[in-house]
């Protein structure tokens, strides 16, 4: 009930953003999908989105071919840049000879959600809510990133701030979080402040998650916040590729380095076809338009799993259950 | 200078340019006080329907303690907002009076209780939280120009949530009212550019037959009136045409008073000649008297011898001619004299038409059928009077200017009352000042030309005229010099 109440919630903050625009939600959704290359985009969405609401079986009879691939998005990468997306779902499609679907949600939960009830085949996730039903989930890739498939979580605040070292210095302080289910964008400032003895429910004087590392960002240059936790992959990201976005902020501390967040599928889905997803994932720095792509979402590549390799985020999870309220 | 001695000629394009002045200052103001009252109910609206959406928008947000989107509901209108909206701030505050969530978080970070919050915004906060309407706070403070709104935020069953306010930039409001009064202002100028001149050309036109009346005026007594007449406006159904008209008849009767006056003093003039003269009569006629008797008694009873005898001859004739020449001075009343009839029309042609027939002269004779009848007037002085007219216009009479040949002409009519004669010639115009002195005694030799010289003919004629109290008058016109006789007729002899 309450992922329905938070989808309900962002599809309405989304009615009220453009009627307080003046303009109705539905041209913005027009005027994007007609700057769209590809001219089955809209249609192919609707049917999928009947599809993946209703949570219907799909028809029997017919191949795999016709059957989409449902692939859940997160913002632990830039999952808004819906032109590169449609140029990963071509890719991926040629790939694994079947319709691709990529599904954003307005949270990290409703993702999860949608992955345990069968909504999505798979999905890019955080290590936060891979560690949390592990039972249920397996990894299908792990992105490389700078050599390694691991990634730190960033402490930002403004430039104008130069004292503030690392969380505990906010004491008092506004402070943004990305996601509840982030691990960098919460797990890790959470635990941090849990590893001074300090209650991260009272820590801050006012904290709030903007459910994306990308508003954290925002958050932070405004003003809203004094300080924010996010990932520090998707921070370089911005930085190298929109650097007036980052404009006005620093890094005041990197924690140490966690496993990469990893494509993950339910652990009852097929294994041929997990596989046949994780080769395809594998194989995009085989090629040309593969590397193009890799290289726009700022990772080296897709590799298999490691064994250990979250053992840290469940760490930290354990230290901040232990804090907790 | 007063205002009553400036022109109408500045006077009436004055008023007209002060009236379309003041009309334009009266519709001037309107329009501004109309665009002021119309900015202030449009930002009234705008303000009221936009806290309206706000609140409504950041109702779930705050149930939620959803900061984020919160944020971005409130950022919305600002990243919105047209370029010189003075729209500069979206604050929400929690039911505790703190700032929730704001456009701006540097200036006014959360969890600001509302009393720090800047100038207008503070005071409309403690206003906003009495009661749940719409508050519009429009003012002048320590800076400037101040300018806010507020609105409840109010969950669906009615318990205040909040408060969503709007900061406006005051100064930028005021500017852009101020800018819109005076493109307002401006409208008016075109339409003054255009009414004043046209209004101080129609002042002119109206103001100008005064003026031409005025000036003309000032020239009565300098010119005559008849000069003065043409400088008059036309005349016409207005005030000033109905003026002009009047002078024109203040004017003509100014040219008949002077012509009169003319008129009485040569009549008097006569009179005075004819006393005079009488005067002179008598006091010669009495001495005369004697002297032709003792002159008689001495050639009868004297003996007196040759050249006595031739003396005395000569000392009468010259007696006599005094006497004759007195006598003619003095015509005195003859009371024997038959009444005038026809037979002295006819005698009177037999006389003058030898005389004209030597000079060459056409005779234009008209003798009235009534004129025939046996007249109460004495007739031996109506044949004089009659007679030396018709001598002297014989006299006078020369081809006229335009060619032909001399004519004399001759003209009696009678009616009820009154005889009435023409005589006339032909011959150049007299001058003014010979027409003036035409019947004195003496007078033309000085001013005559030619050979002719006037004696007593005209005066006798006058004399006689007067007597019988009729009135002669002469005219010239340049063709014909008329004399024109006019005598009342008696009515008690008429039905006797």
């Amino acid at each position: 009930m309450r992922v329905v109440r938070r989808g309900l919630h962002r599809k309405m903050q989304a009615m009220a953003l453009f009627l307080v625009r003046g303009r109705h939600w539905e041209e913005e959704v027009m005027k994007r999908t007609a700057n769209d290359p590809s001219p089955l985009r809209q249609g192919n969405r609707r049917v999928f989105l009947a599809a993946a609401l209703s949570g219907a079986a799909l028809l029997p009879g017919r191949g795999l071919a016709a059957v989409p691939l449902r692939f859940g998005t997160t913002p632990v990468f830039l999952n808004e840049q819906i032109g590169l997306l449609d140029r990963w779902q071509r890719l991926l499609e040629a790939r694994l000879d079947r319709p691709v679907r990529f599904v954003q949600r307005g949270s990290y939960r409703e993702i999860v959600d949608l992955l345990l009830g069968d909504g999505v085949e798979a999905a890019w996730l955080c290590g936060h809510p891979l560690v949390l039903h592990e039972s249920r989930l397996s990894v299908v890739a792990v992105p490389r990133y700078q050599g390694a498939p691991l990634y730190r979580s960033h402490l930002i605040v403004p430039a104008a701030d130069a004292s503030t070292r690392q969380v505990s210095d906010l004491r008092g302080r506004v402070f943004a979080y990305s996601d509840p289910l982030s691990n960098s964008g919460f797990l890790v400032p959470r635990a941090e402040i849990a590893g001074i003895g300090a209650n991260p429910a009272s820590f801050f004087r006012r904290s709030f998650f903007t459910f994306s590392h990308r508003k954290v960002v925002d958050a932070v240059r405004a003003g809203l916040a004094d300080g924010g936790a996010v990932d520090g992959y998707v921070w370089d990201t911005i930085a190298a590729q929109q650097p007036a976005s980052v404009a006005g902020l620093r890094v005041a501390w990197r924690s140490a380095p966690h496993g990469f967040p990893p494509v993950v599928s339910r652990l009852n889905w097929a294994a041929a076809e997990a596989r046949q997803l994780g080769d395809a994932l594998r194989g995009m720095s085989a090629e040309a338009e593969g590397r193009a792509i890799l290289e726009r979402l700022n990772i080296d590549g897709f590799e298999e799993p490691r064994a250990g390799q979250f053992d840290s985020i469940r760490a930290l999870l354990r230290v901040s259950e232990r804090s907790g309220p | 200078m007063s205002l009553r001695d400036l022109s109408w000629r500045l006077k009436i394009p004055l008023a007209i340019t002060a009236v379309i002045l003041l009309t334009e200052i009266v519709v001037t103001t309107l329009l501004v006080t109309r665009a002021l009252g119309d900015a202030r109910r449009d930002l009234e609206a705008s303000a009221e329907s936009l806290t309206k959406l706000l609140a409504r928008s950041l109702r779930d947000p705050m149930l939620r303690d959803d900061l984020w989107l919160a944020f971005e509901v409130v950022r919305a209108p600002l990243e919105a907002r047209s370029s010189d909206s003075p729209l500069q701030g979206v604050v929400v505050l929690d039911a505790a009076r703190q700032v929730f969530v704001s456009s701006d978080p540097r200036r006014m970070p959360v969890l600001t209780p509302a009393r720090a919050l800047p100038e207008p915004l503070a005071p409309l906060a403690l206003k906003s939280a009495g009661d749940n309407g719409f508050h519009l706070a429009l003012g002048r403070g320590t800076t400037g120009p101040e300018l806010a709104a507020a609105g409840p935020i109010v969950a669906e069953d009615g318990r205040r949530l909040g408060t969503v306010m709007l900061d406006y930039n005051g100064a930028l409001y005021a500017e852009r009212v101020r800018s819109a009064v005076f493109e307002v202002a401006l409208v008016s100028v075109p339409g003054l550019l255009l009414l004043v001149p046209l209004g101080w050309y129609a002042g002119k036109r109206l103001a100008q037959p005064l003026s031409q009346m005025a000036q003309a005026m000032a020239q009565v007594g300098r010119q005559s009136p008849q000069q003065v007449q043409t400088l008059l406006p036309p005349d016409g159904g207005d005030e000033v045409g109905q003026l002009s008209a009047q002078a024109r008849q203040m004017l003509d009767g100014l040219a008949r008073k002077a012509a009169l006056e003319r008129e009485v003093m040569a009549s008097d003039r006569l009179a005075a000649v004819g006393r005079v003269s009488a005067a002179i009569a008598h006091e010669i006629n009495n001495p005369l008297g004697g002297m032709l008797n003792a002159i008689d008694t001495a050639m009868r009873h004297g003996n007196p011898d040759a050249v006595s005898r031739k003396t005395f001859g000569l000392l009468e004739r010259g007696l006599q001619q005094i006497r004759a020449t007195v006598a003619a001075l003095l015509v005195e009343a003859r009371l024997d004299s038959p009444r005038l009839g026809g037979q002295d029309w006819d005698d009177l042609l037999m006389l003058i038409q030898p005389d004209a027939a030597t000079r060459g002269l056409q005779l234009l004779w008209q003798v009235d059928a009534s004129a025939t009848l046996d007249t109460p007037l004495p007739g031996h002085e109506v044949r004089q009077l009659a007679l030396n007219l018709l001598l002297n216009a014989t006299a006078a009479a020369r081809p006229p200017a335009e060619g032909g040949s001399a004519a004399v002409e001759f003209t009696v009519t009678r009616t009820s009352g009154q005889l009435a004669m023409l005589v006339g010639n032909t011959g150049p115009a007299l001058a003014p000042e010979r027409l003036a002195r035409m019947f004195e005694p003496f007078v033309a030799s000085a001013i005559d030309e030619g050979p002719h010289r006037r004696g007593l003919g005209l005066w006798v004629c006058w004399q006689i005229v007067q007597r019988l109290k009729g009135s002669i008058d002469v005219a010239s016109n340049g063709t014909w010099t008329r004399v024109s006789v006019r005598l009342p007729v008696p009515h008690v002899n008429e039905r006797g």
